[in-house]
């Protein structure tokens, strides 16, 4: 059943499936729509004339083959071929409303016409199953082409039927029954009522399909419009973060070159200074060469360090499972000279496996126990590494004899250049450099691996740093 | 016959003057000329008699990259084979790489202790200069 636009009768609207809605499809050909068209054309082709056969035989008494049936059978044929003809053809061409409006009229037009001759009037009992075959075809329709169609049938019926009743036309004998007109009126009002009953189904379960489609439609609009954006926004921030990355490469590569570079001027010219044995600098002088050697050092060793907490925190690296025995004795290796130099005890505990970042966490490692090793007397130090697991998170501590650090430095020491004034930290009688960005690089990698680390800790009893690291990859 | 100069190629005139003092120190009789910038370099090793006996080259040069100069020495006839030893402040992978591509012999990081400094010159001596004069005069 062709459609038209109820509200503009202007428009074709093949292919105007509710899918579609809002999509501007106009012009642009649905080759389902259209295929559904040659479909319904093609079943109606096919009921139609297997209905003729049917009755011809069995109503009729007549072949379908005999003389007397094959001229209407034949028209029969030729308008079924025509209806499919057309369908096709509206398809391809897109000719217009007039076309759509003489495939409607001459759908209803020629199977009205072989149903009545097939049996007269009382074969509208036969309309609905019409009806049904074709209706639903056309279900997805945004119109009332249903209703034209059904009542353009139906009113031929009933015009066939107001032709008998004035003898114009001399209804088919069948069973040799003659239908009075009250009879004529109850069929003819049959195949109105049930082509619009019918038509009133398809056009309102159409249009519960119709909203359906819509909402789907437009969820999946949303859904796709959001995704969207959320796929812009994660490239926007990726492309961010990966000129960060070279921002801050530039700015390493800049500070490592040019400020480094008169620093380590001013060291090397005092070096040099002090070195000259064949002029040797008075004593007050090379006391103060000294001092300015010593800070310089002193600056140099922040720039590298803080060089090394860009570097360190911003690489990247694949997590895996550490062995966390083996990043300590690794450690523990680096560490022999001072710790043979201080004279330390250290005791290392079976320590349990992490999920990490292995280079990352073996620097943090490091760096807590080289502070440990750092902070004990000499020939008295004591350091103990241990660990317990909680919660799925292993929680290994350092734990040291060493000078310990007041309450009010406790938090300060994990900052960058953070560090407990020299006074306060004596071991041995001598203050300890460093350049207070240790602790800052181990906490940083521990956030970056969902961990924490905090120390416990008072002057002179030592000190105690935790590192409670996961176990397992985050969900 | 070998030339007794050497070439220390520095915007750093501190970093210059050490590096010629410690180099001086290698042998009795050696000269140190001093380049601040990668063109002024090239001039001067246009107009020398003698190739250097070898070049120390700082990686972050005012004007022109120092794998660019190195290059450059590369190509000019004569210059092929002296031995050059790039240092730099900071350790960086490709800086090592595209100076050892350029046909550099070294590529040391500068220390700023004298004592260091010195030791890293006499590798350098040691292992590219003075084996060369020894193959030269064999």
């Amino acid at each position: 059943m062709r459609p038209l636009d109820a509200s503009t009768g202007t428009n074709v609207s093949h292919g105007e499936y509710s899918t579609s809605i809002g999509e501007g499809t106009a012009g642009v050909p649905d080759t389902a729509a259209h295929e559904d068209q040659v479909r319904a054309s093609v079943i109606v082709a096919i009921f139609g004339l297997s209905l003729f056969a049917i009755f011809g035989v069995l109503v009729r008494g007549t072949s379908v083959l005999s003389f007397q049936t094959w001229p209407v059978f034949g028209i029969a044929i030729l308008l079924a071929l025509v209806n499919v003809g057309l369908a096709l053809w509206t398809g391809w061409w897109r000719l217009g409303p007039w076309v759509a409006w003489a495939y409607e009229g001459f759908h209803a037009f020629w199977f009205t016409v072989i149903l009545y001759f097939l049996g007269g009037l009382q074969m509208s009992a036969w309309l609905p199953v019409y009806g049904f075959l074709v209706m639903h075809t056309e279900i997805l329709r945004p119109d009332a082409s249903v209703f034209v169609t059904a009542n353009l049938c139906a009113t031929l019926f009933a015009g066939l039927g107001v032709a008998e009743q004035t003898g114009l036309v001399t209804p088919p004998r069948v069973l040799d029954l003659e239908l009075t007109g009250g009879q004529r009126l109850v069929f003819v009002g049959w195949a109105f009522l049930s082509l619009n009953f019918l038509a009133l189904y398809a056009n309102r379960y159409g249009h519960k399909l119709r909203s359906l489609a819509a909402t789907l439609d437009r969820l999946v609009h949303q859904r796709t419009a959001g995704l969207q954006r959320a796929n812009a926004e994660l490239r926007q921030t990726a492309t961010a973060l990966r000129q960060k990355q070279a921002e801050l490469e530039a700015f390493v590569y800049t500070v490592t070159h040019d400020l480094k570079n008169p620093l380590s001027s001013i060291v090397l010219t005092a070096d040099m200074a002090l070195q000259r044995d064949d002029e040797p600098l008075p004593p007050r002088a090379r006391a103060a060469v000294e001092r300015i050697r010593t800070s310089g050092q002193r600056s140099e060793d922040m720039i590298r360090d803080l060089l090394s907490l860009f570097r360190i925190t911003s690489s990247p690296e694949h997590p895996a499972e550490i062995d966390l025995n083996a990043l300590a004795r690794q450690a523990v290796d680096d560490l022999r000279p001072q710790i043979g130099a201080k004279d330390a005890r250290l005791d290392v505990e079976p320590l349990p496996t992490v999920w990490g970042q292995p280079r990352k966490l073996s620097h943090v490692f490091a760096n807590v126990l080289e502070n440990a090793v750092k902070y004990v007397p000499t020939g008295a130090g004591r350091i103990h590494v241990g660990a317990r697991v909680e919660n799925g998170a292993a929680i290994v501590c350092v734990r040291d004899n060493g000078v310990g650090i007041a309450p009010e430095y406790q938090a300060r020491i994990f900052d960058v250049f953070g560090r407990v004034p020299d006074r306060e930290q004596q071991v041995d009688g001598r203050s300890v450099g460093g350049s207070g960005v240790g602790l800052a690089i181990a906490k940083e990698i521990v956030a970056a691996h969902g961990g924490h680390i905090w120390v416990e800790s008072s002057p002179g009893a030592g000190s105690a740093f935790y590192l409670r690291l996961p176990r397992r990859p985050a969900p | 016959m070998r030339s007794r100069r050497v070439l220390v190629v520095d915007d750093n005139l501190e970093f210059a003057e050490v590096a010629r003092e410690l180099i001086e120190r290698l042998e009795p009789d050696l000269e140190v000329d001093v380049a601040e910038t990668g063109h002024e370099a090239l001039a001067l090793l246009a107009r020398a008699a003698l190739p250097p006996l070898f070049i120390v080259l700082d990686f972050r040069l005012p004007d022109i990259e120092a794998p660019d100069v190195l290059a450059q020495v590369r190509r000019t006839p004569g210059l092929e084979g002296v031995p050059v030893l790039v240092v730099s402040q900071g350790d960086w992978i490709t800086d090592r790489d595209k100076a050892i591509a350029m046909g550099a012999q070294a590529f040391r990081i500068k220390p700023s202790l004298v004592g260091p400094l010195g030791d890293v010159f006499t590798e350098f001596w040691n292992e590219h200069v003075h084996t060369q004069g020894i193959a030269d005069r064999g």
